[in-house]
């Protein structure tokens, strides 16, 4: 069966009744779980996965993939409206989806959110549709010296988060490679900074970190600046609800590079959605024509990251499909589902039961539709949230917050964690150390150090393998690159701002 | 959702209260929670799922068993928990393997498996050795030697230094002098793309994640990591022991525990619960599916059987040089 | 806020870091650093922390020799601005904070809806001087949304109290 066909076919059975409605079904759950911190799409698909045993295996499926990307499109709302990503992926959303909002454009900022992530997640779709079989044999090329190479790539990306002052960016970062160590050393087993605490083991969770570093300071940034009515400028009148013309046409780029990049990182096991929102932003602030202005709410610093983790669903179900290999905690179970149905994900899986196949892939290009249909109206009732007074707002923000940390962790120490990072951030806001790089430092260094100790106990202790092979190579002249471009930029800005200080 | 599932679940629990509340001196009259170690999805929450989906679809108890996910530190914050619920009849907890090591290498892990109550074992979770299709190791032997004339030269993909695989590994290094290193990925997908991508030379596949890989001509395997061998798992791959290497297999059981000093009414109670559980056509379809033996151990004997698995992990430990704490 | 001759926050902070990676760099060295099955679980901590040092001790040094004639990072620049014509908002953000992290024992003790109630009251009565009627009307209805949309309604296990309650 060649692609168009089976593309036809899957059609068919998508657009079947009941499988358009568990579709729908599932991509209204994953919206909601999207929006509430600490309920992920892994969890809740777990939960519902008994409920779906007694389904056809096709419309199960269907559903259970529909939460998978749904979350993915939810994540986003709380992240440009309240600094408080749902979902990890959407952490980096609140850099300019938020700033966005304090400008009064949150309505078009959500805009942007739906439509990028349709658009990203329509054409990661397509690839998944067309180029699966190449595209899974480039991800088994994939070695420990490449997401090495990658993980490197993503640190260089720091330079261009950095605010005015390299040396705290730098700290920021070193930071976060420090709390991304804490708990149980994967290789030894060996405990590392847990300071006898056995809620510490198994390391930091990354939404406790990202909820108090943002929302938690965010708060109490607020409250100190004494912004006693309202958080943020409401939008008026439709025009302030979707984005206009221009917001779109700056935007264009990121449509294309978050569609790509998101899937290009989406497809390779080791690395996932939040570091692929991650990259596509470095990517989209490197290429701009104006990176002084990321962080002040410029739409396409959004539209790229959103893009990203939406193309990543396609990405990360291609070698599920294709090889019967999931990359991340949610693909794991989508793929235990489809086992416990008896269909067998990996190379037979296409000729073997085309109506799995090709159902799924179609009802992708169903859902993202639907998901694009059930997100923009929803803009307008969203963006009433605004209106709620902040005495009442921030309180829900923390309690949301804290049911979030208590529900990830299971005990109160992460729910007091989320206030120790909180503290953290605000007093990180206050001495001038930029946020971001230490959650790219935490997003990073974790797989980093892994790629590093693989690769080198791969080659016996031998550094050569690192630089050696092809597609490591072309990644770490990409690391080089970023990290000068900007440095010598900054070099001469420096020089000519204050002759007599040595450059940082 | 979450609101209409649990309606669901009282009606059952009432339906099945009305017909079962006389059979049994003891019956649980609160909801059943099931500690796991893991979160959802992950082996020992999709283990627990399963064994409560066979008491639901069997109408087998009259009450309500939920997952209850402690994780953090391996298995220590789980059997913690469970230790603290002493005398507790309406907590259980699903054990694996790790609940014995961590005892034996972590501070933390104050309680040891062999203090809580024990009901039954459930499950031994097979295994495969196998390699990438096109390697040139036919068999275990060839694997073996190779090591032995060049060691450090292949690899074996793994997770901690702790699970079943690793064990295994410092096992047969032991006896036979060949030496690999590990490499440890978290994830099982990693590993396997390390395998698939030629990246590592071989790795421990459990049951649950064979697949196809074997029939569609991606991977070859080379032994059965089982003391005999296993229907499910292709006819013509000998076990270790008859591919030459006699040596002690370490197991993957999973079953279930109580809470310290639960009532004996109680614990009555479950252990003839999960004697049924093995007996019906929907565990036998489970455990089918998932590649699982079912190997169950009455509660009499369970206590010996975990002391040996302990002292068994304890040498292949020692012999790893990993620190031996208990 | 910052002193003409130092800029304290700086000292404070790079101080505070390079004691961090001091820390770092010896409680590495009791792990393997080099094993002969690779890099042990100290190589990389201890790469970090080497470059942590010398940018800490760097800012430590920039502090002490005064505030830096370049503009600070224009966010941390923009709030300066905010807060410094009030200088009561400082002391309300921290109280909010502290309001927070008593919390977490109160929910230990009494479950989540009391905490959530007290950190409701606490930020609407005291932080924003709502009248005391607004206040227990928004904090109770607050607590009481919050734990029927996740005990309730999704099913999320909530803090529950050592003394009943959740």
């Amino acid at each position: 069966m060649d692609v168009l066909s089976g593309l036809a076919h899957g059609f068919g059975v998508a657009l079947a009744p009941a499988n358009l409605m568990w579709c729908f079904v599932g991509c209204f759950l994953g919206t909601v779980i999207g929006i509430i911190p600490g309920l992920g799409p892994a969890a809740t698909i777990a939960i519902l996965l008994p409920v779906t045993y007694n389904m056809d295996p096709t419309g199960g499926i269907i559903m259970l993939c529909g939460i998978y990307y749904g979350a993915k499109y939810g994540g986003s709302t709380t992240s440009i409206l309240l600094k408080m990503p749902g979902e990890a992926s959407s952490v980096i959303s609140c850099m300019d989806g938020y700033e966005m909002a304090r400008k009064g454009r949150a309505g078009p900022a959500l805009g942007i959110a739906a439509i990028s992530s349709f658009v990203a997640g329509t054409v990661g779709v397509v690839l998944l549709s067309f180029l699966a079989p190449p595209i899974a044999d480039f991800a088994l090329s994939f070695s420990s010296p490449e997401y090495f190479a990658l993980m490197l790539m993503g640190l260089s990306l720091v330079v261009l988060l950095a605010g005015d002052d390299l040396v705290k960016t730098m700290l920021s970062l070193l930071l976060g490679l420090w709390l991304t160590s804490i708990g149980t050393d994967l290789f030894t087993a060996q405990t590392r900074f847990t300071f006898g605490q056995t809620s510490l083991l198994d390391g930091i969770d990354f939404m406790s970190l990202a909820i108090g570093v943002f929302a938690i300071s965010e708060i109490m940034l607020s409250i100190e600046a004494r912004e006693r009515v309202r958080l943020l400028t409401i939008p008026k009148g439709f025009r302030n609800l979707l984005p206009s013309l221009e917001e779109l046409k700056a935007c264009r780029f990121a449509f294309f590079n978050g569609s790509v990049t998101g899937f290009i990182i989406g497809v390779l096991p080791g690395a996932g959605s939040t570091i692929s929102s991650f990259v596509a932003y470095g990517v989209e602030k490197a290429v701009s024509r104006h990176p002084e202005k990321f962080g002040t709410g410029v739409p396409e610093g959004l539209a790229a990251p959103e893009g990203a983790n939406n193309a990543d669903t396609g990405g990360a179900l291609l070698p599920v499909l294709t090889l019967g290999i999931p990359g991340g905690s949610s693909t794991a179970i989508l793929m235990s589902a489809l086992v416990l149905w008896g269909v067998k994900p990996g190379p037979l899986l296409m000729t073997q039961q085309p109506d799995i196949f090709w159902g799924l892939v179609a009802s992708m290009y169903v859902g993202n539709v639907v998901l694009l249909i059930m997100n923009l109206p929803l803009i307008g009732l969203f963006t009433q949230i605004l209106r709620i007074p902040l005495y009442v707002l921030f309180p829900i923000i923390m309690g949301v917050a804290i049911a979030g940390a208590y529900s990830v962790s299971g005990n109160m120490f992460g729910v007091g964690l989320l206030a120790a990072f909180g503290l953290l951030g605000y007093g990180m806001q206050k001495l001038g150390f930029p946020a971001a790089p230490l959650i790219l430092g935490f997003v990073l260094g974790d797989a980093m150090e892994r790629a590093l100790r693989q690769s080198l106990t791969m080659s016996n202790g031998d550094p050569s393998i690192l630089v050696t092979r092809p597609i490591s190579a072309v990644l770490l002249v990409l690391a080089a690159l970023i990290l000068l471009s900007p440095l010598l930029r900054r070099l001469r800005n420096r020089r000519r701002a204050a002759p007599g200080l040595p450059a940082a | 959702m979450a609101v209409l599932k649990r309606l669901a679940g009282a009606m059952l629990a009432l339906c099945a209260g009305l017909g079962a509340a006389h059979a049994e001196d003891w019956t649980p009259r609160r909801t059943v929670n099931v500690v796991v170690h893991t979160g959802p999805g992950a082996g020992g929450d999709a283990f627990a799922r399963a064994v409560i989906n066979v008491i639901e679809k069997e109408k087998l108890s009259p009450a309500r068993f939920v997952v209850v996910n402690k994780t953090g530190g391996g298995s220590t914050n789980a059997i913690n928990f469970v230790a603290s619920k002493e005398g507790d009849d309406t907590t259980l907890a699903v054990y694996a393997s790790n609940w014995t090591t961590d005892y034996l290498v972590q501070k933390d892990a104050t309680t040891s498996l062999q203090s809580l109550t024990p009901l039954a074992n459930l499950i031994f979770e097979p295994a495969l050795l196998v390699v990438r299709a096109d390697s040139p190791f036919k068999t275990l032997k060839d694997f073996i030697d190779a090591a032995k004339a060049a060691p450090n030269k292949y690899k074996q993909a793994g997770g901690t230094p702790l699970g079943r695989d690793a064990m295994l590994r410092h096992i047969l290094v032991a006896n036979t002098g060949a030496q690999w290193p590990l490499i440890s990925f978290p994830s099982g997908g990693e590993r396997l793309s390390a395998i698939l991508g030629g990246h590592v030379e071989t790795l421990v596949l459990d049951g649950s994640e064979v697949g196809d890989f074997i029939e569609s001509g991606k991977l070859r395997a080379l032994a059965q990591v089982s003391d005999e061998r296993i229907p499910t798992f292709p006819k013509d791959v000998p076990t270790i022991k008859e591919a030459g290497y006699d040596i002690r297999i370490p197991l993957q059981p999973r079953g279930i525990v109580g809470p310290p000093k639960m009532s004996p009414a109680a614990a009555e109670y479950y252990r003839k619960l999960f004697a049924k559980v093995v007996e019906t056509p929907s565990w036998k379809k489970y455990v089918e599916e998932t590649r699982v033996q079912t190997s169950y151990i009455a509660a009499n004997d369970l206590a010996d059987f975990l002391a040996k698995i302990a002292d068994g992990t304890r040498s292949a430990l020692k012999s790893a040089n990993i620190e031996v704490i208990r | 806020m910052l002193s003409q001759k130092l800029a304290l926050g700086d000292v404070i902070s790079g101080l505070i870091l390079a004691l961090l990676s001091v820390y770092i760099i010896s409680a590495s060295l009791h792990w393997s650093v080099l094993g002969e099955m690779g890099p042990g679980p100290g190589f990389f901590p201890i790469i970090y922390a080497a470059v942590m040092l010398p940018a800490a001790l760097w800012l430590f040094l920039r502090g002490m020799r005064g505030p830096r004639p370049v503009a600070a990072p224009p966010e941390a620049a923009e709030d300066d601005a905010e807060a410094d014509g009030e200088g009561g908002g400082t002391q309300a953000a921290l109280a909010t904070w502290l309001a927070l992290a008593v919390t977490v024992p109160v929910m230990s003790l009494a479950g989540f809806a009391a905490g959530c109630f007290g950190l409701s009251f606490f930020v609407a009565k005291i932080v924003f001087r709502r009248p005391l009627l607004a206040s227990l009307i928004s904090s109770a209805s607050i607590a009481l949304g919050l734990y029927v949309l996740f005990q309730v309604l999704l099913d999320i296990d909530l803090p529950a109290g050592l003394i009943g309650g959740r």
